[in-house]
C-alpha cells in the first residue's frame, strides 16, 4: 500500500511515525484480507445491507429548524449567517 | 452504596409509582455513587447538569398522579456516540471535544418520552473504533471487577457503568460486537437488535450497514424495556423497519423451551477457545437441556471469513461516514492563525491529522485504500459478495434450530495495554461477533460464570432477523436457570 498516496486521499496528516507503523501495520492487515480469495463467488450478489428494507419516499416539503443559532454555535468560526475558513487559495 | 443502586430499572419505576421512594432520591443515590467511583473507573466522559431537575419534574408528575412512562425515573447513561440536545456528545474523540448537538438522536428521545433520564454521557472507542476502551481521547474506562483489566469496547463506559452501578440501564451501539462483548468482560445483559429496529437518526455514523444502538442492563427484563422503548419505525432513518415491536418484557416471562432447537455452529467450536469460556458455555448447554432444549450441530462455513470481511466493510464506510469532519462547519479545526494553512488540501489534511486518534487514521486509511480506484473490487465488492454467503450460511442455519448458541469471545477481558499495539490479534477477538452484523440479525451476551481469575464470562444467544422475542424469551429462561451474582466486589 502507498501510505502517502492514501493518506493524501484520505485527508489525513500522519506523523512520520505513524507512517511507518501503518505501512507495516497494513501490509499484514491485508495480507490477512487475501484469504477471501479462497472464496468462489462467480455469480453472486455483492450485498450491501442486511436488511431489505425497500425505499421511502417523503413529500419534497422544506421544514423550517428552528433554531439555527444553536447549529452555528459548534462552528470554529462565523461570521453573519456563513462559516468563515482561514485563505486557502 | 445505597440499596437504590442495586435496584433493576424495572423495580426503581415501579418503586416510584408506589411511592416507595422518590425519583430525586434515585437520581441522587446513582448521582453518588458516580461520585465515589467513577474517578477511578472513568466510565463517563460528562454528566447531565440538569439530571436533578429532570428527577424533580418526575417527582411532580407522581404528586399529580399522572403518569410517568415505563421507564419514568430511571437514571439512564447514553454512549457518548449518541446525540443529546444541548449535552456535549464527544464520540471519544478529540475531533469532537467541545461538540454541543443541536438534537437529539432518536433513541434518546424515545428513552425521554418514556421517562427516563439521561444521566451522563459514556466513555467509549473513539468513533466506536476499538474493543477495549483505550483508543479513547478521554482516557481509559477500567474493568469494575478488576481495575487492571479492559472492560472492552467500544461500548466500554456503558458496560461498566451498569456493572458498578453507577446506573441501572445504559444505551451503546453494535457495530462489530460494541455491546456484547463489554457486557461480556463487565458481566451485564447486552442486546444488539436486528439491524433496522433501531433508528441511527443522531447516532454517529461509523459503518451505516452494520450500526445498531442497544441495551445494556443487569436483566433481560431490563433491556426488553428498554427495546420496547427504542425500536421501531422512524421517518428519519430510512433503513428502519415497520415490524411491529412487540411488549417484550411482558411476552417473554415464562416462556417454555421444550423442544425449542439450540444451533451449536461447527465452525465456532474448533480453534482453541479458553477453558473459563468454554465451561460458560457447557453450563448454558446444560441448563438448556434441563429445560428440555434440543440441540443441533449446524454449520456456517464462512464464519473464517467474518472478521476480514467486517474490517473490510466497516473501514470502507468509515472513511466515508467519517469524510464529513472537515472543520468548516464543527469539530476540531487547527490553530491556522499561528499557522497559515498552505493550500485546501493542507486545511483538511491538519485538521483531521490532529483531530482523529490513530485507530481511526488507521481505519480511515485501510477503507480508503479498499475502496480506491484499482483495488474496490478486490477488497469492497468481495467482501459484499462474501457477506452475502455469510448470511446465506445463517437463513440455512435458522431453517435447522431456532437459537444459535456461542461463545461472546474467545477468552474473558485482557489486561490494559496487553492487545493495544497488536491490531490483528485486537481484530480477531471480534471472531464470534462480526458475523452477526453482517447478516444483520439480533444477538444479545448473557453474564453466565466468573473466570478463575474472577472476570465474568457471558454466552451469547442468536436469532433470525425480528425473532427478538423468541431470543429474549430463551435468555429470560436461562437467565433464571443461571446463578451469576453479578456484584463487583469494590462497588
Amino acid at each position: 500500500m502507498d501510505i502517502d498516496k492514501v493518506a493524501t486521499l484520505a485527508r489525513l496528516n500522519l506523523t512520520e511515525e505513524e507512517k511507518v507503523q501503518f505501512k507495516t501495520q497494513m501490509d499484514s492487515i491485508l495480507s490477512y484480507f487475501n484469504e477471501l480469495n479462497e472464496v468462489d463467488t462467480s455469480g453472486i450478489e455483492p450485498m450491501v445491507t442486511p436488511v431489505e428494507v425497500g425505499q421511502k419516499l417523503r413529500d419534497d416539503k422544506p421544514v423550517v429548524w428552528e433554531n439555527i443559532d444553536q447549529v452555528m454555535e459548534n462552528a470554529p468560526e462565523v461570521k453573519g449567517n456563513l462559516f468563515q475558513v482561514p485563505p486557502v487559495v | 452504596m445505597s440499596e437504590i443502586t442495586n435496584l433493576t430499572a424495572k423495580e426503581i419505576n415501579a418503586g416510584l409509582v408506589s411511592k416507595k421512594f422518590k425519583a430525586t432520591e434515585v437520581m441522587q443515590a446513582f448521582l453518588s455513587q458516580i461520585e465515589s467511583h467513577d474517578g477511578e473507573l472513568n466510565a463517563f466522559i460528562s454528566l447531565n447538569e440538569k439530571a436533578m431537575d429532570q428527577a424533580q419534574a418526575v417527582d411532580q408528575k407522581l404528586a399529580k398522579g399522572e403518569d410517568i412512562g415505563i421507564l419514568g425515573g430511571v437514571p439512564v447513561a447514553v454512549k457518548d456516540m449518541l446525540c443529546t440536545n444541548g449535552l456535549k456528545t464527544t464520540a471519544g474523540s478529540k475531533m469532537l471535544e467541545n461538540f454541543i448537538p443541536p438534537y437529539s438522536a432518536t433513541v434518546v428521545n424515545r428513552l425521554e418520552k418514556s421517562g427516563a433520564i439521561v444521566i451522563g454521557k459514556c466513555n467509549q472507542d473513539e468513533f466506536a473504533m476499538g474493543s477495549s476502551n483505550e483508543t479513547s481521547f478521554f482516557g481509559n474506562c477500567k474493568n469494575p471487577w478488576n481495575t487492571e483489566f479492559v472492560p472492552g469496547g467500544s461500548s466500554g463506559g456503558s458496560a461498566a457503568a451498569v456493572a458498578a452501578r453507577m446506573a441501572p440501564i445504559s444505551i451503546g451501539t453494535d457495530t462489530g460486537g460494541s455491546i456484547r462483548q463489554p457486557a461480556s468482560f463487565c458481566g451485564v445483559v447486552g442486546v444488539k437488535p436486528t439491524y433496522g429496529r433501531v433508528s441511527r437518526y443522531g447516532i454517529v455514523a461509523f459503518a451505516s450497514s452494520l450500526d445498531q444502538a442497544g441495551p445494556l442492563s443487569r436483566t433481560i427484563e431490563d433491556s426488553s424495556l428498554v427495546l420496547e422503548s427504542i425500536c421501531g419505525y422512524d421517518e428519519f432513518d430510512s433503513t428502519t423497519s415497520k415490524e411491529k415491536v412487540e411488549s417484550w418484557s411482558s411476552s417473554t416471562e415464562n416462556v417454555s423451551l421444550k423442544g425449542l432447537k439450540v444451533g451449536l455452529p461447527k465452525e465456532y467450536f474448533q480453534d482453541s477457545i479458553d477453558p473459563d469460556v468454554e465451561k460458560a458455555v457447557e453450563s448454558a448447554k446444560k441448563n438448556l437441556e434441563s429445560m428440555g432444549c434440543e440441540f443441533v450441530e449446524v454449520s456456517i462455513p464462512h464464519t473464517k471469513y467474518s472478521v476480514p470481511i467486517y474490517y473490510i466493510i466497516a473501514t470502507s464506510e468509515a472513511s466515508s461516514n467519517l469524510a464529513r469532519y472537515d472543520g468548516v462547519r464543527f469539530g476540531h479545526r487547527s490553530n491556522f492563525s499561528e499557522k497559515p494553512a498552505a493550500d485546501l488540501l493542507d486545511f483538511y489534511c491538519r485538521n483531521r491529522g490532529e483531530g482523529f486518534g490513530a485507530e481511526v487514521k488507521r481505519r480511515i486509511s485501510l477503507g480508503t485504500f479498499t475502496l480506491s480506484s484499482g483495488y474496490y473490487d478486490a477488497y469492497y465488492n468481495k467482501a459484499c459478495q462474501v457477506r452475502n454467503l455469510l448470511r446465506q450460511d445463517f437463513v440455512s442455519a435458522f431453517k435447522q434450530c431456532d437459537v444459535i448458541l456461542s461463545p461472546v469471545t474467545t477468552t474473558p477481558a485482557f489486561k490494559i495495554g496487553e492487545r493495544i499495539s497488536d491490531p490483528i490479534t485486537m481484530y480477531k477477538n471480534d471472531i464470534f461477533t462480526t458475523s452477526t452484523n453482517l447478516a444483520g440479525l439480533p444477538g444479545l451476551s448473557l453474564p453466565t460464570s466468573l473466570s478463575k481469575d474472577g472476570l465474568p464470562i457471558g454466552i451469547q444467544l442468536t436469532a433470525s432477523h425480528f425473532e427478538e422475542t423468541k431470543l429474549l424469551g430463551v435468555a429470560r429462561a436461562l437467565e433464571k436457570m443461571t446463578s451469576f451474582e453479578g456484584r463487583p466486589s469494590n462497588v
